[in-house]
């Protein structure tokens, strides 16, 4: 059975750190694949723990803390977390569908540290790419 | 070499956008309105404390037209409804970017400069993008004629607001 949510967990950027315009970014994406996919957001529904984001061409951090129903961003790396690290160009394309993470993962393009438990990074991988269908609707059409 | 923030100026960035989309082998579909809002700061001799701001609207990843508009209201008109995108930063910051000083993806990642919009559509032609704004800030020759960015007596002092800003302050 399907389990429904009345609405999509919310999601917030916390203002301050070195990367704030990233975890602002982070957090519209977010939002906007939630928004877009319910079953991203059941995933991200019930998800505890964080996941640290690395732009590392860019010296550059977010970490991602799922707190069930609610998100929240902040633009620093917290704590002893799972990483995800590329570039920012290879963030955007794996996000965006234009690029498979596993391909860059065996060129060593994105690097993933692993922390227990995996779910949130699980999530995160999830989450964070935009459904395909998002792409073929008309407007904006870039 | 035109004089930055001159019909001139922003005529040469438009060629160089598109000198720089042609590059490119995907260019994406549809039209969408980018405003830049360069917020008056006290420090840049160019923009004063009302500010600048204009529209720039992308048709098939080619600039099609740039114009200045004195308020919200006005740019409302000019792009025909609400623009797809914002950018919004201090005016020394907007200034060391079109004379190449630091990196414009960086100020957006800092929060630096503010971006407004759908962030997805951003990601799905980040090249595209990075295209445009390296066009911006590295292939016209401007010319500063009250002094070259970084200024001195900016945030970051002499070295400029942004990461990796280097340089000397420069009279005309």
């Amino acid at each position: 059975m399907v389990r429904r949510l009345s609405a999509p967990p919310a999601v917030v950027a916390e203002e301050g750190g070195e990367a704030a315009g990233m975890a602002a970014m982070v957090a519209d994406l977010i939002e906007a694949n939630m928004a877009g996919s319910p079953r991203r957001a059941r995933a991200v529904s019930g998800t505890q723990g964080n996941v640290v984001l690395s732009a590392d061409d860019r010296g550059l951090s977010v970490t991602v803390s799922f707190h069930r129903e609610r998100v929240s961003v902040v633009g620093s790396s917290l704590g002893d977390a799972p990483v995800l690290a590329g570039s920012w160009m290879d963030m955007a394309r794996v996000c965006s569908g234009r690029c498979s993470p596993a391909r860059l993962v065996l060129r060593r393009r994105l690097r993933v540290r692993l922390r227990r438990p995996l779910r949130p990074l699980l999530v995160a991988a999830y989450v964070l790419k935009v459904p395909r269908s998002t792409y073929s609707k008309e407007k904006p059409s870039w | 070499m035109p004089d930055v923030y001159t019909t001139e100026w922003y005529e040469a960035v438009r060629d160089a956008m598109n000198a720089s989309a042609a590059d490119l082998p995907d260019l994406p579909d549809g039209s969408f309105v980018v405003a830049i809002e360069i917020v008056g700061d006290g420090i840049s001799p160019y923009v004063g404390t009302e500010g600048r701001r204009f529209l720039v609207r992308i048709d098939a990843g080619r600039c099609s037209w740039w114009r200045e508009t004195l308020d919200r209201a006005e740019e409302r008109r000019e792009a025909g409804g609400p623009v797809d995108y914002r950018f919004t930063g201090p005016a020394t910051v907007f200034d060391e970017l079109a004379a190449g000083i630091g990196d414009p993806i960086d100020a957006a990642l800092r929060g630096i400069i503010n971006v407004r919009g759908d962030v997805r559509f951003l990601l799905r032609h980040a090249d595209h993008v990075k295209a445009l704004l390296d066009a911006y800030t590295t292939r016209v020759a401007t010319t500063w004629p009250r002094g070259r960015p970084p200024y001195d007596g900016s945030p970051g002092g002499s070295q400029g607001v942004l990461p990796g800003a280097k340089g000397e302050s420069a009279s005309a």
